[in-house]
C-alpha cells in the first residue's frame, strides 16, 4: 500500500505541473482570439458549475435553477460597475447578494422539500428571477438588458481577462477542496448518502444543505460577475432554461461531485460544439450523441476518468480513500 | 469518550400514524449500564418506538427524558448530540464514503471546527483530524473493518455494512445505543460474530437497547427484555421470566412466530 501511494505521487505531481504549463501557455498559443473566446467561457461556466457540484454532486440536492443564481451575481455586478462602483465593490457585491439570496432560497425552501420535488421547487425560483430581470426595467434595463459593462482596469485585454478569471476557478477550487477535506465536506457528503442516517449522527441536515446552497449561490455568483465584465452586455436571454440546462450537463458530463470534473465538463461543453460547428446541420445531433455517449460509457464523467488515470495500478476500490484526500487518505493507506 | 451511561425514561409514549395506534403507552425505564433486548413479533412496533424516542416521528403523546433532559419533540440531531444515537434496520451506510468517513461522521456532533478552520488548517482543524483519525481507526479495529478503512462502504458485504452501521454510531460516542435488528440477514457465523461484538460493546461500558427476532440469539445475550405487541409494552423481565410469560407466548404463538429480518 506504502508503494502504490508512493507511486502516484509523482504522477500526480507531473499531471499538475503539465497541467499548470498549459493554462500558462494557452492564451499565447491559441490560434486566433475566438478560441481563446470559448475557452474564457468555459472558465467562467466552471464557477456555477463548481457551484452546482457542491450543493448536487456533494450535498446531494438536486437543483434546476442555478442560472437563476448566476444571473443575480452578473446583474449586481453589472448593475454596481455601470454605476461608477470599482471592480473589486461590484464584485464582492457579486458572492455576496447571491450567497444571501440562495441562503434565502434554502431556509424557505429546504426544510420540507426533499428528493425530486426540488425540481420544481427550483425552476418556480428560476420563472420568478427570470420575470423580475424582465419586468424591473428601471433596475435591470428589462428584456433588452444592461449594456455597457466594463471591465476592470488591468484586464482589458482578452489574455489579461483570461488570467483573472484563471485565477478566480483557482482560489474558489482551492476553498472549496479545502471545505470538502473538512467537517463540514464530511457533512455534507453523508447528507447525501442518507439524510436521516446523518440526522441522527447528530448532522444537523437542514443548516448544512442551506449552508450548501449559499456556497454554491457565492460560487454562481462570481461567476456571474466575470460574465458580465466580460460580455460588457447581459440580458434575461443569457440566463434562459437552456442555461440552466447546459450547467448541469456540465456538471454531470464533468461527473457530480468530482471538482476537476467541474472544469473538465465546463471546457469540454463549451468546446465541442464549436469543434461541431462545422458540421453545420448535423452539429446538434453529435452534442447530443456525444453527451449520451459519455454517460454510458463513463458514468462517473470525465473527472472520474482523470481520477482512474491518476489511480491506475492500485484497488479499484481504494480509489475512495482520496476524497477524504490529504494526509488523511495518507494515512489511511499505510495503517 | 464521554461517560456512557445515562437514563431513558418513557412516560406513557404513544405514536399514531393517522388511525394506526404503531406505539401505544410505552412507560418503562432504561438504566446506565444495562444491555436490553427489545423483541415483539413484525409490526409490533418496535421501530416505532424507535422513531418517536429519536425524533423522527414525535411522539403523539407521552414523554421522553433522557439525561435528565426532556427531548421529547426534540429535533433528532440534537437528540443525538444529547447522546441517544440509534442504528437502522435497513441499512443505511453512507455508500459513497468510506469505512473510515462513515465514521468520521460520526464524530460530527463531538467535534466543532468550522469553515474557518477548514480553509485555513487551524490549529483546532489539525488536532481534530488527528484525534478523529485515531478514534476512528480504533472503531474500525472493534468492529473489525480495520482492513476496509479505505473502501467505500457501497462495496462491502452486507455483514460488513451492519457492523459499520454500528461503529458509526459508536462514533457518536453515545451514553445509550439503540441498535435496530443488528442480526437481521446474517448467517450463524455472522450472528455469533455480531454477538460478541455487542457484548464487548457492553463491556466497555456502552448502554445499549437491541431489537431481534431471534428469541436464541437474545436469550444468550441480555439481562432484560422488553416485549411489544401491537404497540404496547406486555412484557418486562428477564429473558426466562419472559419466554415463560402467557401474554408473550400468546402474542407470537398467535401470530407468525417471528424470524430474522424482513
Ligand atoms: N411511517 C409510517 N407510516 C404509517 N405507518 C407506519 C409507519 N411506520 C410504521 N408504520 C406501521 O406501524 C406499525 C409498526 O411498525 P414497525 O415498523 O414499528 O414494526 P416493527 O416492530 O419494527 O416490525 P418489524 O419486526 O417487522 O421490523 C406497522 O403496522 C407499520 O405498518
Ligand atoms: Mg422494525
Amino acid at each position: 500500500m506504502m508503494q502504490s501511494a508512493a507511486r502516484k505521487q509523482p504522477r500526480q505531481r507531473l499531471l499538475v505541473a503539465a497541467m499548470a504549463a498549459i493554462a500558462i501557455i494557452l492564451p499565447f498559443a491559441a490560434p486566433n482570439a475566438y478560441w481563446l473566446h470559448v475557452v474564457i467561457l468555459g472558465l467562467i461556466h466552471t464557477l456555477p458549475v463548481l457551484g452546482l457540484t457542491l450543493f448536487m454532486g456533494y450535498a446531494g440536492q438536486l437543483s434546476v435553477g442555478h442560472e437563476a443564481l448566476y444571473a443575480i451575481g452578473a446583474y449586481t455586478s453589472g448593475i454596481l460597475l455601470r454605476r461608477g462602483f470599482p471592480f473589486i465593490v461590484a464584485f464582492a457585491g457579486s458572492a455576496i447578494l447571491p450567497y444571501f439570496a440562495a441562503k434565502a432560497l434554502g431556509l424557505a425552501v429546504l426544510r420540507y422539500v426533499k428528493g425530486i420535488y426540488l425540481a420544481p421547487a427550483t425552476l418556480g425560483v428560476s420563472w420568478f428571477l427570470n420575470a423580475l430581470l424582465t419586468n424591473l426595467v428601471k433596475l435591470t434595463g428589462g428584456p433588452s438588458g444592461l449594456t455597457g459593462i466594463p471591465r476592470p482596469a488591468w484586464f482589458r485585454h482578452e489574455t489579461q481577462y483570461y488570467f483573472l478569471c484563471l485565477a478566480v476557478v483557482l482560489a474558489v477550487y482551492w476553498a472549496m477542496s479545502r471545505l470538502i477535506d473538512s467537517r463540514a465536506g464530511i457533512a455534507f457528503r453523508s447528507i447525501a448518502g442518507n439524510d436521516i442516517a446523518a440526522e441522527c449522527l447528530g448532522i444537523d441536515v437542514y443548516r448544512y444543505k442551506v449552508f450548501a446552497l449559499a456556497l454554491s449561490g457565492l460560487c454562481c455568483g462570481l461567476g456571474g460577475a466575470l460574465y458580465a465584465s466580460y460580455a460588457n452586455y447581459i440580458c434575461p436571454a443569457d440566463f434562459s432554461r437552456e442555461m440552466a440546462v447546459r450547467l448541469l450537463c456540465m456538471c454531470i458530463v464533468g461527473g457530480l461531485g468530482n471538482m476537476n470534473g467541474a472544469w473538465m465538463g465546463a471546457l469540454i461543453l463549451n468546446i465541442v460544439p464549436e469543434l461541431l460547428r462545422a458540421s453545420n446541420r448535423l452539429q446538434l445531433v453529435l452534442y447530443g450523441a456525444l453527451l449520451i455517449s459519455v454517460l454510458m460509457y463513463w458514468p462517473k464523467g470525465l473527472g472520474g476518468l482523470l481520477d482512474l488515470l491518476l489511480q491506475r495500478g492500485r484497488g479499484a476500490t481504494t480509489g475512495a480513500a482520496d476524497k477524504y484526500g490529504g494526509p488523511a487518505a495518507e494515512e489511511a493507506r499505510t495503517a | 469518550m464521554s461517560e456512557r451511561g445515562a437514563t431513558l425514561k418513557l412516560d406513557g409514549v404513544t405514536l399514531d400514524f393517522g388511525g394506526l395506534r404503531a406505539v401505544d403507552n410505552v412507560t418503562t425505564t432504561i438504566s446506565g449500564g444495562e444491555l436490553v433486548g427489545l423483541i415483539g413479533p413484525n409490526g409490533a412496533g418496535k421501530t416505532s418506538l424507535y422513531n418517536a424516542l429519536t425524533g423522527i416521528y414525535p411522539p403523539t403523546a407521552g414523554k421522553v427524558v433522557f439525561d435528565g433532559v426532556d427531548i421529547t419533540g426534540m429535533p433528532p440531531h440534537k437528540i443525538a448530540a444529547h447522546g441517544l444515537v440509534r442504528s437502522f434496520q435497513l441499512v443505511s451506510v453512507f455508500p459513497d464514503m468510506t469505512c473510515l468517513e462513515n465514521v468520521l461522521a460520526g464524530f460530527h456532533s463531538k467535534t466543532r471546527s468550522g469553515t474557518f478552520d477548514a480553509l485555513f488548517r487551524t490549529e483546532t482543524f489539525k488536532r481534530e483530524r488527528k484525534d478523529c483519525l485515531e478514534a476512528a481507526r480504533l472503531i474500525l479495529k472493534k468492529v473489525g473493518l480495520e482492513r476496509k478503512a479505505s473502501v467505500k462502504a457501497g462495496n462491502l458485504s452486507y455483514g460488513e455494512r451492519k457492523r459499520l452501521d454500528i461503529g458509526r454510531a459508536v462514533a457518536a460516542a453515545p451514553k445509550m445505543l439503540l441498535l435496530d435488528e443488528p442480526a437481521a440477514g446474517l448467517n450463524p457465523v455472522e450472528r455469533r460474530e455480531l454477538a460478541d461484538l455487542i457484548l464487548t460493546l457492553h463491556r466497555d461500558g456502552y448502554t445499549m437497547v437491541v431489537i431481534e427476532h431471534d428469541m436464541k440469539l437474545i436469550m444468550g445475550l441480555v439481562e432484560r427484555v422488553l416485549v411489544l405487541d401491537r404497540g404496547r409494552l406486555i412484557a418486562d423481565g428477564t429473558p426466562q421470566q419472559v419466554q415463560n410469560d402467557e401474554k408473550v407466548i400468546t402474542a407470537y404463538i398467535g401470530r407468525r412466530p417471528g424470524h430474522a429480518g424482513n
